[in-house]
């Protein structure tokens, strides 16, 4: 009989209330906005690939990765119906300033409770499904910052089974050194899939350093086998010392939670009328939900009508909506269509 | 990857920063919590990219 165990389970676990118990967004990977489940690899170094919502992908080598919701096609763990996987493009064995990782930034607001960076900062259970063609040692680590300095902890973690669905818990003590965490709207911690990194960004397991690690030597560096797969999903970061089953949010909140992030919309035929440039058109166009910040703006598939170009997309000082505005090279009234797409990542 | 910086005003002033993202067209806002202006102010800073003057 173990009641108590069960209660803390419906009680959602240290973190207290029984929603909300993960500070991670889309941990089972089920939304995608930006891909559509396409394909998606690194033709640049230095900039976040974007993969499903709320998850990234960064590298200091171009295409060693593709990423892909449900790549392969496998059978998710049972509870699940999509994950991410990343798979090795080639075997690449990293120099010492390589870095590939698969992440999610945690926003400062949604971890501000922890009290990390000082003596009171809560102990964190990390849990997860991983998959992998590989076998043996991999690793993860948790990484914050203050906005210009960096404190990490790596993680080790074991797949004995290969192309088998593993069940991963990692519980870590809260960072106690004094540091300012950012506790706002920007970076407050990220949880990071090492994919394979150099020794400049290896240390040593299971403590709490200043900068930014994601591994040790001598553990699996995916990149390292062509055709290599690592996939992952239920992936759930909360408080206390045990790892609770994932929190399977309604498909609409966990949207609008990924829309504070990035959201998309199509603009079917918006009408002004007057010649000149940048036009102002009929009115602001409002995004699903406020964002985390001014996001950046593009748009796609421009149609015009009547005489018109240079579609421009200004967004003012606050996050909620952007005005679209372009030339109008004749009187009379003008047409414009687009999609639109607003990304205030972390 | 940011390329082909230039600022975009509206009624005559600095509103934005037209920039190509990985080869996108896309409107930065001059907003220091955004992700991609930090990233192209540190560009700038260490002289590897330079944002034109509005047109």
């Amino acid at each position: 009989m173990t009641i108590t165990n069960d209660l803390a389970v419906f009680a959602g676990g240290a973190g207290g209330g029984m929603s909300f118990r993960n500070r991670l967004i889309n941990g089972d990977m089920r939304i995608d906005q930006r891909n559509n489940g396409a394909s998606v690899t690194a033709s640049t170094t230095g900039t976040d690939v974007y993969t499903v919502d709320r998850w990234s992908y960064y590298t200091t080598q171009t295409s060693k990765f593709t990423i892909q919701q449900n790549a392969g096609s496998v059978t998710p763990p049972a509870g699940f119906t999509n994950y991410l996987g990343f798979t090795s493009s080639s075997a690449y064995n990293p120099i010492s300033t390589d870095l590939m990782v698969g992440f999610q930034w945690i926003e400062g607001y949604n971890v501000a409770d922890l009290n990390f960076g000082t003596t009171n900062a809560k102990t964190i259970t990390v849990s997860f499904w991983a998959y992998s063609s590989l076998t043996g040692t991999f690793t993860g680590s948790l990484v914050g910052t203050n906005g210009s300095t960096f404190r990490s902890y790596v993680f080790t973690f074991s797949i004995s089974s290969a192309n088998t669905w593993t069940y991963i818990t990692v519980t870590i003590p809260g960072d106690t050194t004094t540091f300012s965490y950012n506790t706002t709207n920007g970076q407050g911690l990220a949880l990071c899939f090492n994919l394979g990194c150099g020794s400049n960004y290896q240390t040593t397991a299971g403590s709490w350093t200043s900068s930014n690690y994601y591994s040790v030597s001598g553990v699996q560096n995916i990149v390292a086998t062509n055709g290599a797969k690592f996939y992952v999903t239920g992936v759930q970061l909360e408080v206390g010392s045990a790892a609770t089953p994932f929190e399977h949010r309604h498909y609409g909140l966990e949207l609008s939670l990924c829309q504070r992030y990035y959201s998309a919309g199509f603009v079917d035929y918006l009408t002004t009328y007057g010649a000149g440039s940048n036009a102002p058109a009929v009115g602001p166009i409002c995004f699903p939900v406020t964002m985390r910040t001014t996001p950046t703006l593009t748009s796609s598939n421009v149609t015009y009508r009547n005489n018109s170009s240079g579609l421009s997309l200004t967004v003012g000082s606050n996050p909620t909506s952007f005005q679209p505005t372009w030339n109008v090279i004749s009187t009379g009234y003008s047409q414009v269509s687009f999609n639109w797409s607003a990304s205030a990542e972390l | 990857m940011y390329t082909n910086a230039q600022y975009f005003a509206y009624n005559g002033t600095n509103v934005s920063i037209k920039v190509d993202i990985n080869g996108i067209e896309s409107f930065v806002p001059l907003d220091p919590a955004n992700t991609d202006y930090i990233n192209i102010m540190k560009l700038v800073a260490n002289n590897q990219l330079t944002i034109a003057p509005a047109s």
